[in-house]
């Protein structure tokens, strides 16, 4: 199956936080009220009641001038959350979404560990952005589409949905009109990183001033753990099982020392 | 004719070792579940993997808290358990070079060398229970507080947690098996996990130092 991905172009959106709101209403999120600390980003970081975020920019440039980042799960084409987690809550369907099965959660936290950005938040199970798996998957009901709730929310066209590939020759094209426009770090964030992200976004500036990892790599240290660490687990404990019971069997250590 | 006995092991050490060897077969049993999870029947014990999950959590700091209380309360007995340990004599280098002459004929042991309160074996096993217990407690912790920690950090506390678990699991189920099991020494169960005395008859044979030590 292809893979589906949405695209958020930053010099489109405008801040007003739409996509925010829709996707605490669409998921049922708890909100909690916050504290005003000098920044608007708000609440100030991911938890476990709130899958997305608008950050909030105001020092790119010397005249005061805002920008914005969208900040949920990018949806890695190489998810290093999945391949941590040890129950299999976490999944990465045919077209590309990462979700999850929170019936299965244990709350161990390794996928917020293992995650390039950090992004998934775990209260008392795991909560992260799956790109409205049911709305993806099925479509809503309610108002006849099949694009995630904050693509259908944004009233400035900043977000699109739709099949990856066609994203991202859209996105370039973006990126070549911003460059000419003055815009001399534009960049399409997520093309080829990380297996590609599902969630692409076209920056203004370098990803580094948005506080995005620029070359995150998957951390291969995973592996070790089920590669290596599971079997000699089994052959440790299976191999001191082994060694009393052969021990028994072959009625060693009578003689020597002792009676 | 009433067999004598000596005690070996005091009433505080014997109550912190049953409340450490159940807190130990929980975490070790859930544990597992967790590390493979196709063990699902281990975790099934608790009803779920999750409850598994929550269990080993915070019956870790359990875990961690009782042998400390126990320490601090009992400092001087643990201090000279501490300095029995710490002491390898050439007995004991010998004793650990036929392995205590447990694997007779395999490793051919006609004589083994005279031992104190706890043997080489035994030694060797404090210092992997002290060393490995202390590395399960401080990576514990980091995986319990994952996100304040960069998580590098905390998938490294991850592979070392796993590995010393199931080394010390591997571990415990020799040492039960020396202590419950094998012929000659299964009466150290009963001393440990009973009253706390033992035959005199076998401290002479199996602990021929610390039983000249006690005549004196």
């Amino acid at each position: 199956m292809e893979r589906v991905a949405y695209m958020y172009d930053s010099s489109k959106c405008m801040g007003c936080r739409g996509c925010q709101s829709i996707c605490k209403e669409w998921n049922d999120q708890k909100t909690d009220p916050t504290t005003f600390n000098g920044v608007y980003t708000n609440p100030p970081s991911l938890n476990p009641d709130t899958r997305m975020i608008i950050k909030f920019y105001d020092t790119f440039t010397p005249d005061p001038n805002f920008n914005f980042l969208k900040y949920q799960c990018f949806h890695c084409g190489d998810p290093a959350c999945v391949k941590a987690c040890p129950s299999g809550a976490l999944f990465q369907a045919e077209n590309g979404i990462v979700a999850f099965d929170v019936n299965k959660c244990i709350a161990c936290g390794y996928c917020h560990s293992a995650c390039p950005f950090g992004i998934p938040q775990i209260g008392k199970v795991i909560n992260k952005c799956d790109m409205c798996y049911s709305r993806v998957m099925e479509g809503s009901e309610s108002d006849k589409t099949s694009t995630p709730a904050c693509v259908k929310s944004c009233p400035a066209g900043a977000l699109t949905f739709g099949k990856r590939n066609d994203l991202v020759e859209q996105g370039k094209k973006k990126v070549e009109i911003l460059k000419n426009k003055g815009y001399t770090e534009a960049n399409l964030y997520g093309e080829n990183i990380l297996g590609g992200l599902g969630v692409l976004a076209i920056l203004k500036y370098s990803p580094e001033k948005y506080g995005l990892p620029k070359e995150p790599t998957f951390p291969n240290d995973i592996g070790l753990w089920k590669g290596i660490l599971h079997p000699l687990g089994v052959i440790m404990l299976g191999g001191a099982a082994g060694f009393v019971v052969l021990h028994r069997a072959l009625n060693l250590g009578k003689k020597g020392g002792d009676k | 004719m009433a067999v004598k006995k000596i005690e070996k092991h005091k009433k505080n050490t014997r109550i912190f070792h049953w409340l450490h060897l159940i807190t130990f077969i929980v975490m070790l049993w859930t544990g597992i579940s967790l590390f493979y999870p196709w063990t699902n029947v281990l975790g099934m014990t608790f009803g779920s993997l999750r409850n598994a999950a929550f269990i080993h959590k915070y019956l870790g700091w359990f875990y961690v808290v009782l042998p400390i209380v126990y320490v601090s309360w009992n400092f001087k007995l643990f201090s000279n358990f501490f300095k029995t340990i710490s002491t390898f004599t050439p007995e004991d280098k010998k004793w650990l070079s036929i392995l205590g002459g447990y694997l007779h004929p395999i490793i051919k042991a006609d004589e083994v060398p005279p031992q104190g309160k706890y043997n080489a074996g035994q030694k060797l096993l404090g210092w992997i229970i002290i060393v490995f217990s202390i590395l399960l407690g401080i990576t514990g912790l980091v995986m319990f507080y994952y996100a304040l920690f960069p998580g590098l950090l905390v998938r490294t506390a991850i592979i070392v947690h796993v590995f010393c678990g199931t080394f010390l699991g591997a571990a415990v189920i020799v040492h039960f098996y020396l202590a419950a099991v094998n012929p000659t020494s299964n009466k150290e169960l009963g001393t440990m996990l009973g009253s706390g005395m033992i035959e005199e008859d076998y401290v002479k044979h199996h602990n021929a130092l610390w039983y000249e030590d006690l005549k004196k």
